[in-house]
């Protein structure tokens, strides 16, 4: 896992020179979230083993609700995505040593641990009309009562498939898959329109 | 638009599923045993009723699982929904 977080990185959004087209000011930011590392648990959630493996290595129990976002040890996130089905996020700097202690704390149980660092763009959507924006592209309710700060959820967007992780009322990463990354950043662009959308600093 | 609600992900839109079709076919046990009949039965032969249905939609966007959904097909009227594979 080390290779693979060490090899060059190009973002999937290069070709669109973001840097160059940044600034000013608008109802919603836009903006790549800086690169993770990104891994698939999968497990039986009522399996003891297998529950007891990922604390003793993450420091936190398995996040059980749905949608739930867990802080686990050494900066990395926990979300459950299914009924076996979790999501660990850990910082680039990490360099895949957390995952290989997790994933060696599975060995011989009923889970596994997959990479897919690669497979996602991170697009942060922020500012007053993020949710009005995001709001015209599906079906969920992006009211913070129904869906509050500190959760997760995967659904679709636009033309992409979406893991939206809600940080703030106003702040949203949406992690699409990276061959869609730049036509969901076009559609971004052009449903922001209407907001005054800018490209993030 | 349907809206179905997912035992573990709650009440999503349609276009978040794919439609799998009929839930009660059954795939014959024994597939070197079983006969032409038997593959045809099962491969092409299904029930296509005006009314209540048990059929399977894949949560696609969500929890990626397969749910057994009772819809009927005349009013669109959806009844229980569990798991295919709890
Ligand atoms: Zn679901």
């Amino acid at each position: 896992m080390a290779d693979d977080a060490t090899e060059a990185r190009r973002s999937a959004l290069a070709g669109l020179d973001l840097g160059s087209r940044a600034g000013g000011a608008g109802g919603v930011l836009l903006g790549e979230g800086p690169a993770q590392e990104s891994f698939v648990l999968r497990g039986p959630a009522a399996d003891t083993a297998f529950a007891q493996a990922v604390e003793e290595v993450l420091g936190a129990g398995l996040p059980l609700e749905p949608g739930e976002v867990r802080e686990v040890c050494e900066d990395a996130l926990l979300i459950r995505l299914g009924p076996d089905e979790w999501r660990l996020m850990a910082p680039l700097s990490d360099d895949g040593r957390l995952a290989a202690r997790v994933a060696s704390g599975l060995a011989g149980g009923p889970g596994a641990l997959v990479n897919v660092s690669s497979a996602s763009t991170i697009i942060a959507v922020t500012g007053e009309h993020a949710a009005d924006l995001l709001a015209t592209g599906t079906g969920i309710d992006l009211d913070p009562a129904a869906f509050p700060p500190g959760r997760a959820v995967r659904t679709h967007i636009g033309n992409a498939q979406a893991l939206v992780q809600r940080r703030a009322e106003d702040a949203f990463d949406l992690h699409v898959p990276r061959s869609y990354a730049r036509s969901f950043w076009e559609w971004l662009e052009e449903r922001g329109r209407e907001f005054d959308a800018a490209v993030a600093l | 638009m349907l809206l179905i609600p997912c035992p573990f992900c709650g009440a999503r839109d349609e276009t978040e599923f794919a439609y799998g079709g009929d839930a009660g076919v059954e795939r014959p046990t024994d597939p070197e045993a079983a006969t032409d009949e038997a593959w045809t039965d099962y491969l092409c032969f299904h029930d296509n009723p005006k009314g209540p249905h048990r059929e399977l939609w894949f949560h696609r966007d969500g929890c990626r699982r397969w749910l057994e959904v009772e819809r009927d097909t005349w009013t669109h009227e959806l009844g229980a929904v569990r798991l295919s594979r709890p």
